[in-house]
């Protein structure tokens, strides 16, 4: 008991712990970042349409009268607050975009289009994911959203038969630039950039205005090529 | 039992972003280590048994980052450089470069000590955790995590360069109750803590 005792006071030296706290109040500028806040934002936002949730009270009667006027203006004021702090954000990268489908999956997997047997039943902005089951014997493993720049990056996974995973990642609005370097390939009209760097590949090519994006440990450019023209 | 209300959650997010920062010692890491917590913790409904919900999501963010390290520890790397190591503009430094870069050597350093010290440090000092519920947490006993907080802080003040001074002057210093409330201890914006802090000057 009274080794115990001692440990406490050990622990409490108020000295040392006020040297320790006053330099961690350097921590209060750390925040979330803006891409992260979103995507816990719209994890929070499905909980409750899951199996197992119940949802309280229509959204309609929890936010009427004065509660729906306080919400609206705090929505307003962190809007101001984030456009007025950060400005517009930068354009991500192909290889700022390429980073998030190295993540792990946190969403699940897209369903097959009943319509066609080729494609899974998501789309960004009309651009479809290709259904890999079947024959080429590569299964959704999960799925992802990362909101990067002001841009949203949405990834589908893929397991490879092997045991490996290809993440498959269209980037909604305009293009992004086209990176340098890597090996250019033209095939049936669509210019895809070959990027590999220590054991990654980087696929990256145009789809209906958009940016596509293949990134993989475990296959070579060339399946990725193939499946991807 | 109360169960975890998923709209509250996101109150605790920039706290858990630290913590997961100081655990991992990398930002990257951190946002997903803190996003694969969400995705666990809102998979399905959840109950609170004796624990609030920032005590119960420092449970799942431990379990979750020994879970990835595990992992990443099977999986096999070539090479020496990957996507994951391109450092990207770091635009969350703000208009405080200063203030932003001290903290980042406060993370390094904490992401530096041994785990279980790290642990019991980010539960305490960072998440803002009691004893008992940092213990509750990380599955171990209340006097352990009193232990490795104590060792922990005097690394991080060897490592920052914090002189002790004499048992007179620490005594001197403001006391210290034996658990400390919660909110705002760290993040500064409490009265106890500016008053801890006047005293030093």
């Amino acid at each position: 008991m009274s080794h115990r005792r001692s440990r406490d006071i050990q622990a409490e030296d108020p000295e040392l712990r006020q040297a320790v706290l006053e330099r961690m109040r350097s921590l209060d500028s750390v925040r979330a970042p803006a891409s992260l806040r979103s995507s816990i934002e719209e994890l929070t936002r499905a909980a409750p349409a899951r199996r197992g949730w119940r949802v309280a009270a229509p959204p309609r009667l929890r936010l009427a009268g004065a509660g729906a006027l306080t919400a609206a203006v705090a929505v307003v004021a962190v809007a101001i607050a984030l456009l007025g702090s950060a400005g517009t954000p930068p354009t991500p990268t192909v290889l700022d975009a390429a980073r998030a489908t190295l993540r792990p999956a946190t969403l699940p997997s897209p369903a097959e289009d009943p319509h066609h047997r080729r494609l899974l039943a998501r789309t960004v902005e009309g651009v479809s994911y290709p259904y890999w089951g079947g024959s080429i014997g590569w299964p959704t493993a999960g799925a992802r959203v990362d909101h990067l720049g002001g841009r949203t990056i949405t990834t589908v996974f893929y397991a490879t038969r092997r045991g490996g995973r290809v993440g498959y990642a269209i980037v909604a609005g305009p293009p992004l630039p086209s990176p340098t370097g890597g090996t250019v390939v033209d095939r049936g009209g669509v210019r895809f950039r070959v990027l590999a760097t220590a054991g990654l590949t980087v696929l990256t090519w145009r789809e209906g205005g958009h940016t596509c994006i293949l990134t993989t440990r475990d296959v070579p450019a060339h399946t990725l090529l193939g499946l991807a023209s | 039992m109360p169960r975890l209300d998923p709209q509250s959650l996101p109150q605790h997010l920039d706290r858990l972003y630290r913590a997961a920062w100081a655990l991992c010692g990398s930002p990257h890491e951190a946002e997903d280590l803190v996003q694969e917590t969400f995705a666990r913790v809102l998979a399905r409904p959840r109950f609170l048994r004796g624990q609030d919900e920032l005590a119960y999501l420092m449970q799942v963010l431990r379990n979750t980052f020994l879970s990835q390290r595990r992992t990443a520890a099977r999986r096999p790397r070539t090479g020496t450089t990957t996507l994951e190591d391109l450092e990207a503009v770091d635009h969350r430094t703000g208009e405080r470069p200063q203030e932003a870069l001290e903290a980042r050597e406060v993370l390094a350093t904490i992401h530096a000590l041994a785990e279980n010290h790290r642990l019991a440090l980010v539960a305490v000092d960072v998440m803002g955790l009691s004893y008992r519920e940092a213990a509750d947490a990380l599955g171990t006993r209340e006097a352990t995590i009193a232990t490795r907080v104590f060792r922990a802080r005097e690394q991080v003040a060897q490592a920052v360069g914090h002189k002790r001074s004499s048992p007179e002057a620490a005594q001197a210093a403001a006391p210290a109750p034996a658990t400390r409330g919660r909110r705002g201890k760290i993040a500064g914006s409490s009265g106890v803590f500016s008053g801890e802090v006047s005293h030093e000057s």
